[in-house]
């Protein structure tokens, strides 16, 4: 029923629009005589149709702001009784804080606000249901849900006890744990999936960051049931929002019902990682779907099949792990408490369940279809092992070698820099996993065994650190900088250069993190400390100087922000061709520090120097080079070098239709900067299509809405139909404006005006001399009304106003009044030159109308100057002008040759322009049709 | 942004599609950083009174993010999910923010700035009300507004993304821009 009348409400809506508004209101009438309630929709729809809905501006809005307001930590925010205190965390599903009461309890908790979450009220609803069945869930090995809720912004969060930790995987490689201990490990993680099952709780997204384990070996289970929460936001239809397609069970995959099996399942490859280090699969890519492949077709390896130095993996665990991680639920564990009671019974030397009735076969089959991936596999583990076990050999040797001497100790940390560095966190996911692995098993190992060395230690923190911004993790490089930092006042002086980098290190993951200040004051120290270091050139010092000079800009101190670019710009330089990206980011924010000051000469030379820069860096077809291209073409206009600014504006056009494509509005901005520049050089005719092309969407006549902002842009395309003698559609544009602009409240007086404007303008040019004049004076009402309105704006309608009275009857007394007008309006303050050749056109045409034929060629003379100062002497502004001008020069009686060669000139231009232009224009028959007349008119004077 | 660094992100925007939403928490940042970039380098033209909707600003910053020979279909898909996001974001930076200024109530900020001041402008959260009660009721709808407004698509873009003709694109969004037109305008 609903959906009948919404179908029919869409119907007639398309239909009603595509009708005249007479017509519109018949058809509604009609309909309202038998479904009143349609007919009433109908028409409230219709009437928003008609007006501006300025849909595009709130989302530009809040763009806007958000680029001026991002990143903003919420430590020191009250939620519920606790204070944040530091954010230690963020994943898919939100932001991790720790947190402590603000009354006199003393508690520390982790608030998780759930991000995914969103603010349905119906998904709140059940938030708060599930909550207090998770707040029963008390078990030692599970982390509590202590407290729950939603801020004032029905913002749900979840505060969770606060459990201090390792990871699953990083305690196992970290501690190097015994087989034993690692099972036993694992059965207590087992116990407690368990015990949540008995009470009916699933935790559907088991991994290893979301099982913590204390120091003393104890394993705390987080975010269980969380899953469930968040997943209740999709549609059944939908794929799970909470799943981890490394841990995730086939059924998970395949987005079948989800049981209490489905935590067996992710149990087995946790047990599969926790002995191997490895995942079971490895596809490259991970994504659900290579998942799924990969599962579907061939069993993984057997852990026994990864070899290990460290654990004995036999038979028996085997066939534990392959039971757990059976494809199919019936083969699989029947419960969390089975597989427990087989981890023990293997721990205590009982047979194990895995072994019985057919898994033999099972197993051997199994190894059977494996062979390749086996043998690829081993190839991987090795290559991992080959890199642990240097790393592990070396930090033997850099705490042996740095006792007795610290120049040896600078080496190999200098080799383990290197080594560090060779991990590439942007190839492969497996990569990055390697990556961050071996980061947590660094940052442990140089705490404990470099304790007494902490300039050692020092060196590999800001290793680890910068290795873990690389990754994105800005929250682990800081406080691995930060450690680095606090360790080293302990150094003597000798290694300041260390402290240094410490201290940039620390100030560019707070930029990361959007501490502004403390990211400036780091800059600062790191600066002057290298200043001191460092006497001459070096990469270092022109790094805190250019940082220096972002941070000082962020924070509005410019000039310190310029002196600090330069430098650091010239310091590049000289450092040579190895700096090349550096040159050119720096350049380009220093040619915006430019052009803000107003040196636009020092401004075009350094985006010269950014592009080539670029180009060097990223060849031609690249998007910085499309975004240089066109600042220089700016520049270049602001300069008044016009040719030099169309070529660089024509070559950055070029690059942005091969990167963007013809209609991308990166691509039309620069084209609309085309059109500007053409239409003020007087190529109007050239520039018209270009605004017709990059204004598109706005003459969509058809179309309702549009973002105000920009449709009044449309206002200077009417102004060029005028000009161009295409009145018909320079008057639809215009009604249209002018009845949209009545239609809107609260729209400014200056649009009002301008609207007004263009409409006055277009009568005008019809001859409609009487209808314009009242559009005229709105106009002129409106701009009088805005205090903030350009004083030319309203002389400029003045004399427009009177032009067109005069033109109604040109009475001797309203020529002197015009005339007087004209005049003061060019006596006074300086104007846009083309309305001071406007004026003296208009002058002449006085004169000439009172028979001052002489003084009209006068005024003549003075317009041409005035154009040929304007326009380029090519072009069809400046043509229409020597036209104009050959008028009145004809009738004073000139100088014949000196017309027609002014006249030779204007036809060679008009010709010229006709035959580059796209279609016919009335301008430029009219423009022929003059010059023929003036021509037959000087072979009669000859 | 490296050659390395665009596959990075293709990649994440692989993973997001596939439903670990963890990807989103390294894109996000990559994708502000890269819309202050461009804002930030940029010039505006003296003479155009020019500004680049942020919209487009969104369209570049995928493009300069993901491989160059991203198909188009892909691109499409990567608009409409960066789209989604984007929606979320502003709206929670929104509302964040009216919180931040008014104490917990939200009040209407005055839009439109170089128009003077509009009193009936809707702003970004008007705009998410009367979205979420258009989907409500036809959520095709709702998600091409969406895409319109927020990810400055095209209707060519948004029919390959939403697997529908350009066709029944433009029909619909000719509705629900009265619709929400309507709407807007009943609760101001």
């Amino acid at each position: 029923m609903v959906s009948s009348t919404w179908d029919q409400l869409q119907q007639q809506f398309a239909r009603l629009m595509a009708l005249s508004e007479a017509q519109r209101e018949q058809e509604l009438h009609q309909i309202s005589a038998t479904q009143p309630g349609l007919a009433e929709q109908l028409k409230r729809l219709l009437d928003a149709a008609q007006q501006e809905v300025t849909l595009s501006a709130p989302v530009a809005d809040a763009v806007d702001d958000l680029l001026a307001n991002e990143n903003r930590d919420r430590s020191g925010e009250t939620v519920g009784a606790f204070r944040l205190e530091e954010k230690i965390g963020a994943g898919g599903m939100g932001e991790v804080y720790r947190a402590s009461r603000t009354d006199d309890f003393e508690q520390t908790v982790a608030i998780k606000f759930l991000k995914a979450f969103g603010h349905r009220a119906d998904l709140l609803k059940r938030f708060t249901d599930e909550r207090q069945i998770l707040a029963r869930l008390e078990h030692p090995y599970i982390a509590r849900l202590i407290d729950g809720g939603t801020t004032g912004d029905n913002e749900p969060y979840l505060v969770m006890e606060y459990v201090q930790g390792q990871s699953l995987v990083e305690y196992g490689t970290s501690r190097c744990l015994s087989l034993n201990q690692r099972l036993q490990l694992f059965s207590r993680i087992v116990d407690a999936v368990g015990f949540a099952h008995r009470s009916l709780v699933v935790h559907r997204d088991l991994k290893p960051s979301n099982i913590l384990v204390t120091d003393d070996g104890i394993p705390r289970l987080l975010d269980f049931g969380i899953a469930d929460l968040i997943d209740a936001e999709n549609d059944d239809a939908k794929a799970s929002v909470a799943l981890t397609p490394e841990y995730a069970s086939p059924e998970q995959l395949n987005n079948a019902p989800v049981t209490t099996l489905t935590d067996v399942y992710s149990l087995g490859v946790l047990l599969y990682q926790l002995l191997t280090g490895r995942l079971p699969y490895t596809p490259d890519p991970v994504t659900v779907e290579t998942m799924r492949a990969a599962i579907a077709a061939n069993p993984s390896p057997l852990p026994s099949q990864h070899h290990s130095r460290s654990v004995k993996i036999d038979r028996e665990l085997d066939s534990i792990v392959a039971k757990a991680l059976s494809e199919s639920v019936e083969q699989r564990y029947v419960s969390a408490d089975a597989l427990l009671q087989d981890i023990r019974g293997y721990l205590h030397s009982q047979p194990v369940d895995a072994m019985g009735r057919g898994s033999a076969y099972r197993i051997r089959k199994f190894i059977q279809r494996n062979v390749a991936a086996v043998t690829a596999g081993i190839a991987g583990l090795l290559a991992i092992l080959v890199i642990s076990g240097f790393y592990i050999v070396n930090i033997q040797q850099a705490r042996d070698t740095a006792q007795a001497e610290a120049d040896k100790a600078n080496a190999v940390a200098g080799f383990m820099e290197q080594l560090f560095e060779d991990v590439d966190p942007g190839e492969t996911r497996g990569a990055e996993i390697t990556a961050a692995q071996l980061l947590e098993q660094g940052y442990q190992r140089v705490s404990r065994d470099f304790a007494e060395l902490p300039d050692v230690e020092a060196r590999l923190l800001g290793v680890i650190g910068r290795t873990w911004r690389r990754l994105g993790d800005y929250q682990q490089a800081h406080s691995v900088h930060l450690q680095a930092v606090q360790r080293l006042p302990a150094v003597q002086a000798d290694d300041q250069q260390l402290y240094a980098q410490a201290l940039f290190d620390l100030a560019y993951a707070d930029y990361e993190l959007g501490n502004l200040q403390e990211a400036l004051a780091g800059h600062q120290q790191a600066l002057q400390l290298r200043r001191s270091l460092y006497q001459s050139d070096h990469q270092e010092l022109a790094d805190s100087l250019r940082e220096t000079g972002l941070l000082n800009q962020q924070n509005g101190n410019s000039e310190q922000a310029e002196k600090q670019y330069s430098d650091a710009l010239a310091m590049y330089q000289r450092l040579g061709s190895g700096f090349l990206e550096q040159q050119a980011a720096t350049s380009m924010d220093m040619a915006g520090i430019e052009m803000g000051k107003g040196n636009r000469e020092g401004a075009l030379q350094l985006a010269l120097q950014s592009l080539d820069a670029q180009i060097a860096l990223n060849g031609e077809v690249h998007p910085e080079v499309a975004i240089a291209t066109n600042n220089i073409s700016v520049i270049h206009n602001s300069l008044g070098n016009k040719i030099e600014a169309l070529n660089w504006n024509e070559r950055s056009i070029g690059l942005r239709e091969q990167i963007y494509g013809q209609d991308n509005p990166i691509t039309l901005s620069a084209v609309t900067n085309r059109a500007n520049m053409l239409w003020g050089m007087g190529h109007t005719v050239t520039a018209l299509p270009l605004f017709q092309r990059a204004y598109q969407d706005l003459l969509d006549e058809t179309a309702g809405d549009s973002d105000l902002r920009h449709y009044f842009r449309i206002t200077d395309l009417i102004r060029m139909l005028i000009t161009v003698g295409e009145l018909d559609q320079a008057q639809r544009l215009s009604e249209r404006i002018v009845q949209r602009v009545q239609d809107l409240e609260g729209v400014s007086d200056y649009h009002r005006g301008t609207a007004a404007e263009v409409l006055a303008l277009t009568l005008h040019s019809r001859g409609q001399y009487q209808s314009a004049i009242p559009f005229f004076e709105h106009a002129l009402t409106a701009y009088n009304e805005n205090p903030d309105s350009n004083v030319n704006h309203i002389n400029r309608t003045r004399v427009y106003a009177a032009f067109a009275n005069y033109h109604v009857e040109s009475t001797p007394v309203k020529a002197q009044a015009l005339q007087q007008l004209v005049t003061e309006q060019l006596a006074d303050k300086p104007r846009p030159p083309t309305e001071s050749g406007m004026y003296y056109a208009y002058l002449a045409e006085i004169a000439e109308g009172q028979g001052e034929v002489e003084k009209a060629a006068g005024f003549a003379d003075q317009m041409l100057e005035l154009a040929a100062n304007i326009f380029a002497a090519d072009s069809i502004e400046f043509a229409d002008f020597q036209v104009r001008a050959v008028g009145w020069y004809l009738a004073a009686e000139r100088d014949v040759k000196v017309i027609s060669e002014i006249l030779q000139q204007a036809d060679a231009t008009v010709k010229q322009t006709r035959q580059s232009a796209a279609r016919e224009f009335p301008w430029l028959d009219k423009l022929q049709g003059n010059i023929s007349t003036y021509r037959a008119a000087l072979a009669g004077t000859l | 942004m490296t050659q390395q660094q665009r596959t990075r992100v293709t990649q994440l925007l692989h993973n997001w599609r596939d439903g670990r939403p963890e990807a989103l928490e390294e894109l996000m940042p990559l994708v502000y950083a890269e819309l202050e970039n461009i804002a930030r380098r940029e010039f505006r033209s003296e003479s155009a009174d020019h500004t680049l909707q942020p919209t487009a600003l969104i369209n570049e910053a995928v493009l300069r993010l993901v491989d160059n020979d991203i198909g188009w279909q892909d691109r499409c898909h990567f608009l409409a999910m960066m789209t989604t996001t984007m929606r979320r974001v502003l709206v929670d930076h929104a509302r964040r923010r009216s919180r931040e200024k008014r104490g917990g109530n939200a009040r209407k900020v005055t839009l439109l700035t170089n128009l003077a001041s509009v009193e009936t402008a809707p702003d970004i959260l008007d705009l998410d009300q009367a979205i979420d009660a258009l989907s409500a009721i036809d959520t095709r709808k709702a998600e091409i507004v969406q895409l319109h407004y927020f990810g400055g698509m095209k209707y060519n873009e948004i029919s390959v993304a939403l697997a529908i003709s350009e066709a029944t694109v433009d029909r619909d969004l000719r509705f629900s821009k009265a619709w929400l037109g309507d709407y807007l305008k009943q609760r101001s």
